[in-house]
């Protein structure tokens, strides 16, 4: 799925900083934006966390997490939420992954919608097409285009998995 | 999360409010004496009106108190906001399925920011 208003916001915000390599780092873009980051003991259940108090924006991310393709999935999901859901003053994220959030009753349509902003912005952010468009020519022969792109633009397989879908530049990835 | 403004008149009003209740006047009583309407002290009491300080003078001598006695100062208004804004974040954290001591880190994370 892509969301077009969310491909012109991170765009426009790489290309502010002249951002023409890959990987991007999404601190650099938090730090552009005023968003203080920084890693906090958190209990294993929580990745993130992004709150507004006193008009400042904070992200924190669990440092626990030793992952970096996950920390920075993370800290762009949350530069997600700043962009996007400001006006919300605390929204915590649960694990990686869409099936906590699934699983949580109390989740309403309206959460849903809020993490799916997210996970976009997050991976538009980290994948953006025009640095994938050039990238993907240059996949070296028996070379698997998943693996050779999620390393050079520092994500995870998966991520990169259903970018390239997404984008329709793949029909169907190692995941599906 | 509130203004500044609206903190000042939430806690403007509330101060209003507990003075009146003290004396024993009714709203109406009140509103009689200052010539206006019930409403009006009902909406200057919740702060969703922003009294005209020319009434607010008013209002504290029918209340036999002076202007600068129910004035909130700077700080408190400040600490009024903190204390809206917190029981915002409250009610999010108390909605999501956390265990005691997420919920618990989080909070003291939040008020350390």
């Amino acid at each position: 799925m892509i969301l077009t208003y969310i491909e012109e916001k991170t765009e426009k915000l790489l290309k502010d900083l002249d951002i023409k390599n890959a990987p991007i780092d999404p601190t650099v873009i938090a730090k552009h934006l005023g968003v203080d980051v920084q890693s906090t003991p958190l209990e294993e259940e929580i990745s993130g966390l992004f709150v507004m108090k006193d008009k400042m924006a904070f992200i924190r991310y669990n440092e626990t997490e030793k992952n970096d393709k996950r920390t920075r999935f993370t800290i762009a999901h949350e530069l997600g939420h700043f962009v996007l859901h400001k006006e919300i003053p605390l929204i915590i994220d649960k694990g990686n992954n869409d099936k906590v959030l699934y699983r949580d009753a109390t989740s309403s349509s309206g959460e849903l919608h809020r993490e799916r902003e997210a996970n976009a912005f997050a991976a538009a952010l980290l994948m953006p097409k025009y640095l994938i468009e050039p990238e993907i020519k240059k996949v070296p022969k028996n070379s698997e285009v998943i693996v050779f792109l999620s390393n050079k633009f520092n994500v995870s397989e998966q991520a990169m998995n259903f970018r390239l879908i997404n984008l329709g530049l793949i029909e169907h990835g190692l995941f599906s | 999360m509130g203004t500044f403004k609206e903190a000042l008149y939430k806690l403007l009003g509330e101060r209003i409010r507990k003075k009146r209740l003290e004396l024993g006047y009714s709203q109406d009583y009140l509103a009689k004496g200052l010539g206006i309407g019930r409403a009006s002290i009902s909406n200057i009491e919740a702060g969703k009106h922003q009294i005209p300080l020319s009434t607010l003078y008013q209002l504290s001598n029918k209340l036999n108190t002076e202007v600068h006695l129910i004035l909130p100062t700077f700080k408190e208004v400040i600490e009024k906001m903190n204390i809206s804004e917190f029981s915002d974040i409250k009610s999010v954290l108390e909605k999501q399925l956390l265990k005691k001591k997420t919920i618990s880190d989080i909070e003291d994370l939040i008020r350390n920011l």
